[in-house]
């Protein structure tokens, strides 16, 4: 059927649904010359069901492309996996008439919800190869009623550090003006050259992102006796899921368990706000675990998930 | 040592796998032991040079003495044990992977066999219900949804009344139940009546069938393996067609639960939803709505044979 071109838009409502990670506003950010995005909406007897977006590098139809992850946008949180399965299988079809020879899905973790586990099973059954896989923790809090129950929850070793940090009453704020931005935004960058890497983003792109996305892009700080003692740059990339991007602590407020403390605003936080998963990033580089991280992400309740990199060639 | 037994799930038992062993297949056992500690076991069976762990099981998966073991333990198990594999003239480890609810370490095995170069030969979708985040049963029904509540509630007044079969003719009755139930939907069960009860002998009340009695007759049966100490597998559950007005699986799904809080199992198995890579929507969404959560049970290959096996030297 041929459809005028603004029938064939998708609607402001079908957009609701879209991660930050596969916003077209947030890819463009990211956008070399010769990449073009693609977005594929499946819609079924009048229902959307969720939405295939990536960037068209060559041949290969990345998602999740420049981002931590992409995975598939859905418009419900427990689709039938038969459905999640056609959206694929259509996406591909789509994908080939589009011009790529090979799909790539940067796919998000299990603890994000029934969804994901059906795209990995769909993924997979489709011919799917796992080019790639790396542990990822998150804590999901929507398994939390109160943050009393979060606490319940930890392990006696975990809940009694938590409280020795919270005896050292510690604010914890938003950073708001460019000065507080970059206060954090050097902590977190001093963080991770303590662990020998580096921060991936640079301060004039985190604010490039604050200005698109607003509220959306978040950075928390830890205060003690007026010195910046942690931070943590947030994304909310969707409705209720917040993406912890970096989170770093000053080597001189350690004994006072900052990350501990930060982790536990931010899930208070969630819990207030009625998140379901607080994704805490991840703990393997290259497919080497790093079990000091795995086991201090643990200890502040996390899940363990996988990152997985699928690879589909289209024939 | 009880240690080293006490670990073993049942699907790795070697009474388990002696039931169902040809001639031709041998077992097979590594223990991993990492600074004076017993890590875990990878168990299974060799034929033909290939070694399968969760042979003529549902599934195998490694078995570990701790719930959540460091994930760079779990890459080294992985690969100690293949090496020892390859020793022994094997040139393939198939590993039929526990889904993910059944704790962190499952994550951590999947990680580590896509590190060392496994590829996926098969995936179903499994669901299982995370008993342990319930305290009571009545925070079980509390986080049902409502259609779901609803039908337990029904279901509750229709007066069922739940026990364990116990002699043979009760068996009996409850197997054709289950029979019964795998015929209507197109396929059969994989075991006869007389394994089960010899699977029963061996293992005692760890291999139990649950029945729901309304009116003095069977209104419903499940067979329930308890595989590990907090672990309960639902092997199979069915029900009489003429009771399904009285929402009878929703029924004895809240009672195989307040079986699982009383006796301090954290995940109850039900088994896969879907055949050969295709999902029976259908399947997922009854168990969805008793509480079940989505998970993988992955069959995974690492051959031994290639010189870029990740493995490192023997």
């Amino acid at each position: 059927m041929n459809l005028p071109a603004a029938a064939r838009r998708p609607n402001p409502q079908a957009a609701a649904h879209i991660t930050l990670f596969n916003d077209e506003r947030f890819q463009r950010c990211n956008l070399a010359a010769g990449q073009r995005p693609f977005r594929y909406d499946h819609i079924v007897g009048g229902r959307l069901i969720g939405t295939f977006s990536g960037v068209i590098d060559g041949a290969v139809l990345d998602c999740g492309h420049s981002a931590p992850f992409g995975g598939i946008d859905f418009t419900r949180r427990g689709e039938s996996a038969g459905a999640i399965a056609d959206l694929l299988r259509v996406a591909a079809l789509r994908a080939r008439e589009a011009g790529a020879s090979e799909l790539r899905v940067r796919a998000r973790p299990g603890y994000y919800g029934p969804n994901e586990t059906a795209v990995e099973f769909a993924m997979l059954n489709l011919g799917a190869a796992v080019d790639a896989c790396e542990l990822s923790l998150g804590i999901e809090t929507a398994r939390f009623g109160s943050p009393q129950a979060y606490e319940a929850g930890l392990k006696s070793s975990g809940r009694r550090t938590l409280r020795h940090g919270l005896h050292a009453g510690m604010e914890f704020a938003a950073a708001e003006s460019a000065a507080e931005w970059a206060a954090c935004y050097a902590l977190l960058d001093e963080t991770r050259r303590r662990h020998g890497a580096r921060l991936r983003i640079s301060f004039d792109y985190v604010m490039q992102l604050r200005e698109m996305f607003g509220q959306r892009i978040a950075m928390h700080r830890l205060r003690r006796e007026g010195e910046l003692a942690g931070a943590a740059l947030v994304y909310r990339i969707a409705r209720d899921w917040d993406y912890v991007v970096a989170w770093g602590d000053d080597l001189r407020h350690r004994p006072y368990r900052v990350v501990n403390v930060l982790a536990h605003q931010l899930v208070r936080q969630a819990i207030a706000q009625r998140l379901s998963v607080v994704d805490a990033g991840v703990s393997s580089i290259a497919g080497v675990a790093d079990d000091g991280l795995i086991h201090f992400k643990r200890s502040v309740g996390a899940t363990t998930g996988l990152r997985l990199y699928f690879r589909l060639p289209l024939g | 040592m009880t240690e080293e037994r006490s670990h073993i799930s049942l699907f790795n038992e070697a009474r388990y796998q002696r039931c169902n062993l040809q001639p031709r297949q041998r077992l097979f056992r590594y223990d991993h032991c990492a600074g004076g500690r017993l890590v875990g076991t990878l168990s299974g069976v060799v034929e033909d040079h290939q070694l399968v762990c969760g042979h003529s099981a549902p599934f195998g998966g490694i078995d570990w003495v701790r719930r959540r073991e460091p994930v760079g333990a779990v890459v080294e198990l992985i690969a100690a044990a293949a090496r020892r594999a390859r020793a022994e003239g094997i040139g393939a480890i198939v590993i039929r992977a526990r889904p993910a609810y059944f704790g962190a370490n499952e994550a951590a095995l999947e990680f580590a066999l896509h590190k060392l170069g496994a590829v996926v030969q098969s995936c179903e979708l499994s669901l299982g219900i995370a008993a342990g985040r319930y305290r009571t049963p009545a925070d079980y029904v509390a986080a049902l949804k409502s259609p779901a509540r609803n039908r337990l509630n029904h279901g509750l007044r229709a007066g069922l009344l739940c026990s364990a079969a116990e002699g043979t003719a009760e068996w009996a009755a409850c197997y054709d139940i289950l029979a019964d139930t795998k015929r209507r939907r197109g396929t059969w069960l994989k075991f006869s009546l007389d394994y089960l009860l010899g699977l029963r002998q061996i293992f005692g009340p760890c291999i139990a069938m649950h029945k729901l009695v309304r009116d003095g007759e069977i209104a419903a049966a499940s067979l329930v393996y308890r595989i590990a100490p907090g672990w309960d597998y639902l092997a199979a559950w069915g029900d009489r067609v003429e009771h399904r007005g009285n929402e009878v699986m929703n029924v004895m799904a809240y009672h195989l639960v307040c079986e699982a809080i009383a006796g301090q199992v954290g995940v109850i198995d039900l088994g896969i939803s879907s055949v050969d890579g295709v999902a029976d929507d259908g399947l997922i969404q009854f168990k969805r709505s008793i509480g079940g959560m989505t998970g993988l049970r992955i069959d995974f290959r690492l051959s031994l044979d290639r010189a870029d096996a990740g493995i490192g030297a023997a």
